[in-house]
């Protein structure tokens, strides 16, 4: 019955013909353009879905593991029927303007007061609504809500509204009952698979893990190991080396796969990452990666899910800081966010591959700009420079670079840090302890204690100001913690960015983009230290200069055949 | 110590291989771009056929641009209306369109008498209470606004050039309409 209205798994929206939704080389343009449909949802006040919000649902759709969620907005959908009123659920979904927790509690206490069934079949918890179905209840938080919304909106524009309507109208014609919600949720769980069996075939990057795994067993040897997937593999795989033919594989294979240096780094620290997540399930228990059909070795989606979340951290802090609250105060320039984009896009993988992000940041800036001077068909005169890296940062310019930009990201830090001090909050204070936690808080605990009369971890909000009073005594706590507060507030005297001013400063909601951004830019920041010191030790200073020149001889080869007078 | 590639055993390796492939896919997804806009979401289409006046346009124009999207657009007006009126049965239409009926409302289309190159537009409410204040029609590749004033005794009326938009839009018989 679903799969008569919701059959067609090639719904092209951009009005184009089905020929142009022809998958190219595994990729299907529909697919993508109902996600980015769905991504650049804006009504006004920016992004609808934060990208935290769009990286959950990459991962369900992409790990196929939709069949909780899909129960959850079941579920879900039949209290907003009732609390969008008159124009159902779709005011709810579609209404709620920037999917936020606080928007959907919003719209559903609003729903409450003006809907009978709130008193009977839902009700409003404190984080969330609850149904009291005769035969269970089910509670759907309001920390869940976005992800739901993101998903309907996905659904809608993949399959259509009418379709995905008329699969939950049934439900919410049907009988109260928990069953019902399942019903509709596998209705829609077969309608979404019929579309993805068409639209997200796994070929392509199937094709991309094997070349790999053969590279690295040509190079390497068949036993290599975690360690083998190290930035020499990096450079040597894209750089087309020897071991690819003799994989089997003409060394162009797949070329368009790594014609960017940045993809052959994504590539091996995703294989990284999966050999990782391998390991530890094989430790974890020997047999655990087949799931619900063993004999044809089926992964488990809701097991794979855990383990993307788990292990894709992929741009989040930067995701973050782009994110409300947090966007409302300029933590990092266009630039600076640039330049770190590798790192927080990497995660952990780009400690692993120090030398990799460096020549990313050197020679993948070059091949940045000769992609551009190819497109728009830059004579060979100009190309030539840029091929035998003239005008791109040597090791040594880079590394300078790096350590100014860690020093002024650290004021900006340090100014946050000023900002939220002055404003009271006690985020603040976990930042100091975090900085400092060999502080010596015994005096600040006896004297808490006192004012108190009881344990210093239940601080109540009058003690706030005190306490962070405190932290900056350094008769109650010390050099270290008093030195930090004071440099704290040096720096946000210093420091104009937007979010920064004293003007931006009263406002609630940068204070509160400052508590949500300051320890993500703390942790990214870490991060950056980590590969810092990871390149330090990889290359020593003495050896960068002979290394960047051999180096550039790698590249100049590369860039030859990609950009020069053959290509 | 560094893990190996065999150690993984096969259930490790493809295991593996379902995270290095979905990691891919996801990367894919989240850099998708183009250099066509993405289509409009349900979000937005659905802010624009709460928006009245201001988003008339966005509407008319995407109407126009993503045929796939008319059908979306139909039923959410469906979802939104106080009152649609279907397109008119093929037995009933004369050579053009002067009355239709349909849930919540009627539409009459009344030649002035003293202005001949005029027409009224009389739209009477089902329930008097409710009160519009647009009223979309789409035909074919045109999607035709028209802001509303308040009803009196459940009755609008809109005096409009017979050559219009709006009165064309309403003599068609395929012509679907909303008020909302």
């Amino acid at each position: 019955m679903v799969g008569a209205t919701t059959g067609d798994a090639r719904r092209d929206v951009g009005g184009a013909s089905v020929g142009r939704m022809v998958l190219d080389g595994g990729r299907s343009a529909a697919l993508d353009q109902a996600f980015r449909t769905v991504a650049d949802t804006d009504l006004g006040e920016g992004a609808k879905y934060g990208p935290a919000t769009i990286r959950a649902l990459a991962h369900v759709i992409t790990a196929r593991a939709y069949g909780k969620p899909l129960l959850e907005l079941a579920h879900l959908v039949r209290v907003a029927e009732a609390a969008g009123g008159r124009h159902g659920w779709p005011a709810v979904f579609f209404g709620v303007r920037v999917a936020r927790p606080s928007a959907f509690r919003a719209a559903m206490q609003i729903g409450a007061r003006r809907c009978a069934a709130f008193d009977a079949e839902f009700s409003l918890v404190e984080d969330g609504v609850e149904i009291a179905y005769p035969d269970g209840v089910f509670r759907v938080t309001y920390g869940r809500m976005p992800f739901l919304a993101a998903l309907m909106e996905f659904l809608v524009t993949a399959l259509g509204y009418r379709a995905v309507d008329g699969v939950l109208r049934q439900g919410l014609d049907g009988r109260f009952a928990a069953g019902t919600a399942s019903a509709s949720a596998n209705a829609l769980s077969r309608a979404l698979y019929d579309h993805l069996k068409a639209h997200l075939p796994a070929a392509q990057a199937v094709r991309r893990f094997r070349r790999l795994i053969a590279f690295l067993a040509a190079a390497r040897g068949a036993g290599f190991g975690l360690d083998d997937v190290d930035d020499q593999a990096v450079l040597d795989y894209w750089a087309g080396a020897e071991p690819d033919t003799a994989a089997g594989h003409p060394a162009d294979d797949g070329a368009d796969d790594v014609r960017t240096f940045r993809a052959a780094v994504e590539q091996m620290a995703r294989l990284r990452t999966a050999i990782e997540a391998g390991a530890e399930r094989r430790a974890i228990d020997g047999a655990a990666p087949l799931g619900s059909d063993r004999e044809r070795g089926e992964i488990d989606p809701e097991m794979l899910v855990g383990v993307l979340e788990a292990h894709d951290e992929a741009g989040d802090p930067l995701a973050v800081l782009a994110e409300f609250p947090a966007a409302r105060v300029k933590f990092l320039t266009g630039r600076e966010t640039a330049e770190l984009d590798p790192i927080a896009a990497l995660g952990r993988q780009a400690v692993a591959l120090p030398l990799s992000i460096l020549r990313l940041a050197t020679f993948g800036a070059v091949q940045n700009r000769l992609a551009q001077a190819a497109r728009r068909r830059a004579p060979l005169a100009e190309r030539t420079p840029l091929i035998n890296g003239v005008g791109g940062e040597t090791y040594a310019e880079r590394r300078e670079h790096w350590r100014a930009l860690a020093d002024r990201v650290q004021r900006i830090a340090m100014a946050a840090l000023g900002a939220l001090l002055e404003a009271g909050r006690l985020e603040a204070a976990t930042e100091i302890i975090d900085q400092a936690p060999d502080l010596d808080l015994s005096v600040l605990r006896r004297d808490l204690t006192a004012q108190g009369g009881g344990a210093v971890v239940a601080l109540r909000g009058d003690m706030a100001a005190g306490l962070l009073t405190a932290l900056g005594d350094r008769t109650v706590v010390g050099d270290r913690a008093a030195d930090l507060v004071a440099e704290a507030r040096g720096a946000l005297r210093a420091v104009s960015r937007s979010g920064f001013t004293a003007g931006d400063r009263a406002d609630p909601e940068v204070r509160d983009g400052l508590a949500a951004g300051l320890p993500v830019l703390r942790r990214l920041m870490a991060r950056f230290s980590e590969l810092r010191a990871a390149v330090d030790a990889a290359l020593p200073v003495e050896r960068q200069d002979a290394r960047f020149a051999a180096d550039r001889a790698v590249f100049a080869r590369r860039f030859e055949r990609l950009y020069g007078e053959a290509a | 110590m560094s893990v190996g590639w065999r150690d993984l055993g096969a259930n490790g390796q493809a295991l593996a291989e379902a995270v290095y492939t979905a990691l891919d896919r996801t990367a894919e997804l989240r850099t998708a771009g183009g250099d066509d806009e993405a289509p409009p979401s349900s979000s937005t289409l659905w802010a624009w056929v709460m928006g009245g006046a201001e988003t008339r346009d966005r509407l008319a124009a995407t109407w126009r641009r993503y045929p796939a999207l008319k059908d979306d657009v139909a039923a959410l007006l469906d979802r939104a209306a106080v009152a649609s009126l279907p397109r008119v049965a093929a037995a009933a239409t004369e050579d053009a369109v002067a009355r239709r009926i349909g849930t919540g409302a009627a539409i009459r289309l009344l030649p002035s008498r003293a202005t001949p190159d005029q027409t009224y537009v009389v739209i009477t409410l089902d329930d008097p209470d409710r009160t519009p204040g647009q009223l979309i029609a789409v035909t074919g590749d045109d999607l035709v606004v028209q802001r509303l004033d308040p009803p009196v005794d459940g009755t609008i009326q809109v005096l409009t050039e017979t050559a219009s938009d709006l009165v064309r839009a309403l003599a068609d018989a395929e012509t679907r309409v909303w008020l909302l």
